[in-house]
C-alpha cells in the first residue's frame, strides 16, 4: 500500500504535458502581451515615472525598476510584485490603482526588463499571478529566497 | 499688513545697506560704503565680506595636470561580452565625471544587475569607478575594485571637481538628441545623491558663491556657430569651435539658482561688471575619504592590478565587470571617439577664510578645503576648445604662475582697507 501511494504522483506527472504544472511558469515564458505593456507604458508615465524615473532608473530614493529589480524579486511570484504595487503605490495615493492598471504597469515593467511578451495578458488578480514564479534566469529554477 | 511687511523689508534693506556694509570695515577688504544706499539689493542678497586671496606665485604648492576623458558621443555605457564575462562600460565623461558620476553609476549598475550577479568587479577607482562600486554594493553585490592606483592618485583628483555636468561631455551632433535624455537622467540622479554628502564633517560636498567678473558687459552665454570657422568634427575628426560641444544645462535649470547681476559697489572687486551664482563643489580629500570608507565598510575589496588588453577581464573570478578606465579606454579599448583634452589646476595654500570662487577672463579660482584652485587657459583658445587634442600631461609651471598672477593683479586693485 505504501509503495503504491509513493508511485502515484510520479505516474501522474509523467502524463502531464510540459508547462501545465503551474509552478513551472515564470516571467520568462511570455506572460503578458505587447499591447498590454503599451497600455502600461502610458500608465507608468502617469503614476510611477515621477519617482522611479522615465527610464525606470530610480532616483536615489525610489528604487530602480530594472537591473537590481530582478535579483531583488527573484524567488517570489508575480503576485508578490503585484501586491506590492497594489498596496503601496503610488506613493501619493497608495492603493488607488485599479487592478487592470496595476497589471498593465507590471506588464510594462516586465517588458522594460527584457522579459518576452506572449499571447495572453497578465491577469489583474493576485490569486492568478501566484502561479507565475519570478526568477533571475530562464526556466523554473528553485526559488532563490 | 502687507504694506507694513514691505515697509519693514525696505527699511531693513536700506539700514543693512548703510550699516551692514559699513560694518565690513572690520574685514580685510571692505566694500565701498558710499554707493551702498543705491545698491538696490534685498538685504539678504548683499554679499558678505569677501576675504582676499593671497595669490602669489610662491604660494603655489601643487600643480596637477591631466587629460580629460572626452568622448564625442558622450560617455560609453555599452555592454559587451568578453569570453564569459559581461562587461558594462562606464567611461568617457569628459569634464563632467564628478558631476555625473552617481547617475552614470546607476545606469551601469542596473545593466550589470540585470543578470543577477552576486559578485561584481569594477575596473578603476577614479570617481567613476568608486561611485560605481558603492552603487553596486547598494544594489546587493559584493564588489572588488581592480585598479592601478587608489583615488587620491587617479586623474580624477587632478580635475576641477565642481558641479559642471555638461562640461566637455559630448559634441552635439555625434552624441545625437537621445543623449540629452540620458544626460538629464544622470544629472538629476547625481544631484540628488550629492545631497546625502552635504553637512558632513570636513564638508565633502559643499556650495560656494561664485563671482563672474568682467571689465566689459557680459556677453550672452548662448553661442552661435562662428561662420568664419571652416571645418568641424565631421570633416576634420576634431571639434573646431565651441559651438560643437553639447549643451544640456537648460534641461535642469530648475535645479540650481539663477545668477544675479550685482550693482557697482556691491563687492570690492575692481571691475565694472560682476554677477554671482552658486556652485556645488567637491573637496577631494574628504569626499574621497567618505566614499572609500563607505566602500570598505560595506565589505568592498581592492586589488592593485593593471590590465593591458580586454581579454584579461575574462580571467577575473567575477563574471560581471563594470569597466571604468577613464582616458585609458582610448588605448585599451581602441575607442576612436575619445579625444584628449588637457587641463591643469594650480593650488595655492588653503585659506579657510575664503569661501567663494571667481572667474575673470578665462582664469578661474575656487577656494576648497584642500587648497585654492586656479585654472588658467594657456593659449589663445577659449571656452570648451581649451586643451582640445592636447595629450601633454606634463605640468606647466609657467601656466600655473600666469593664472595666479591674473588673480594677484586683480587683488592688487582692491580698494585699500579704510
Amino acid at each position: 500500500m505504501r509503495k503504491s501511494v509513493r508511485k502515484m504522483p510520479l505516474l501522474l506527472l509523467g502524463f502531464l504535458p510540459a508547462g501545465v504544472a503551474a509552478q513551472t511558469v515564470t516571467q520568462w515564458d511570455g506572460v503578458y502581451t505587447d499591447a498590454q505593456a503599451e497600455r502600461g507604458s502610458g500608465q507608468y508615465v502617469q503614476h510611477c515615472a515621477v519617482c522611479h524615473g522615465p527610464a525606470l532608473e530610480g532616483n536615489g530614493e525610489a528604487p530602480p525598476l530594472t537591473g537590481e529589480f530582478i535579483p531583488d524579486w527573484a524567488g517570489t511570484t508575480l503576485a508578490d510584485v503585484y501586491d506590492k504595487v497594489s498596496v503601496t503605490m503610488p506613493l501619493n495615493a497608495p492603493g488607488t490603482l485599479r487592478p487592470e492598471i496595476t497589471a498593465d504597469i507590471l506588464a510594462f515593467i516586465l517588458k522594460q526588463n527584457g522579459f518576452p511578451a506572449g499571447a495572453k495578458e497578465l491577469r489583474a488578480s493576485s490569486e492568478a499571478l501566484k502561479t507565475i514564479n519570478f526568477t533571475s534566469k530562464p526556466g523554473p529554477g528553485p526559488p532563490k529566497k | 499688513m502687507i504694506d507694513l511687511g514691505l515697509n519693514r523689508r525696505r527699511l531693513l534693506r536700506s539700514s543693512l545697506a548703510l550699516g551692514g556694509l559699513a560694518a565690513l570695515g572690520g574685514c580685510a577688504v571692505p566694500a565701498k560704503t558710499s554707493s551702498a544706499p543705491s545698491l538696490g539689493l534685498d538685504a539678504e542678497d548683499i554679499p558678505p565680506k569677501l576675504a582676499p586671496i593671497r595669490a602669489h606665485p610662491d604660494r603655489i604648492f601643487d600643480i596637477r595636470c591631466c587629460i580629460r576623458p572626452f568622448r564625442v558621443k558622450g560617455p560609453c555605457l555599452d555592454t559587451e561580452q568578453i569570453g564569459d564575462a559581461l562587461v558594462v562600460h562606464n567611461y568617457g565623461h569628459g569634464g563632467s565625471g564628478w558631476s555625473l558620476s552617481w547617475g552614470s553609476a546607476n545606469v551601469a549598475v542596473q545593466k550589470a544587475m540585470s543578470v543577477s550577479p552576486k559578485q561584481i568587479a569594477v575596473i578603476g577607482s577614479g570617481i567613476i569607478g568608486l561611485t560605481a562600486a558603492v552603487t553596486a554594493q547598494r544594489a546587493g553585490a559584493q564588489v572588488t575594485i581592480y585598479t592601478r592606483e587608489m583615488l587620491p592618485r587617479t586623474r580624477s583628483v587632478r580635475a576641477n571637481g565642481s558641479w559642471t555636468p555638461d562640461s566637455r561631455v559630448s559634441l552635439t551632433e555625434p552624441a545625437g538628441p537621445q543623449f540629452g535624455v540620458l544626460w538629464e537622467q544622470m544629472a538629476r540622479y547625481s544631484y540628488k545623491m550629492f545631497r546625502y554628502y552635504m553637512g558632513l564633517p570636513e564638508r565633502p560636498v559643499d556650495f560656494a558663491d561664485q563671482y563672474r567678473l568682467s571689465d566689459t558687459p557680459f556677453e550672452p552665454r548662448e553661442e552661435a556657430a562662428d561662420p568664419s570657422v571652416k571645418g568641424s568634427y565631421a570633416t576634420d575628426g576634431l571639434p573646431q569651435q565651441n559651438f560643437e560641444f553639447g549643451r544640456y544645462s537648460d534641461r535642469i535649470r530648475d535645479l540650481t539658482p539663477r545668477s544675479q547681476v550685482l550693482p557697482p559697489g556691491a563687492t570690492p572687486f575692481p571691475v565694472k561688471y560682476v554677477s554671482r551664482s552658486e556652485i556645488m563643489f567637491f573637496n577631494f580629500g574628504s569626499y574621497g575619504h567618505v566614499l572609500l570608507s563607505e566602500f570598505f565598510g560595506a565589505g568592498g575589496k581592492v586589488e592593485i592590478r593593471e590590465f593591458h588588453r580586454p581579454s584579461e577581464l575574462s580571467q577575473l573570478k567575477e563574471k560581471v565587470v563594470i569597466n571604468c578606465p577613464g582616458y585609458a579606454a582610448r588605448d585599451m579599448w581602441k575607442d576612436k571617439y575619445m579625444i584628449p583634452v588637457r587641463g591643469q589646476t594650480a593650488w595655492l595654500i588653503p585659506q579657510p577664510e575664503v569661501n567663494y570662487g571667481l572667474s575673470y577672463g578665462g582664469t578661474s579660482m575656487l577656494s576648497k578645503s584642500d587648497g585654492i584652485m586656479v585654472m588658467h587657459p594657456p593659449g589663445p583658445a577659449k571656452g570648451d576648445m581649451v586643451g582640445v587634442n592636447d595629450a601633454n600631461e606634463v605640468e606647466s609651471r609657467q601656466e600655473a604662475e600666469d593664472g595666479v598672477r591674473v588673480i594677484e593683479k586683480l587683488y592688487s586693485r582692491f580698494p585699500t582697507a579704510a
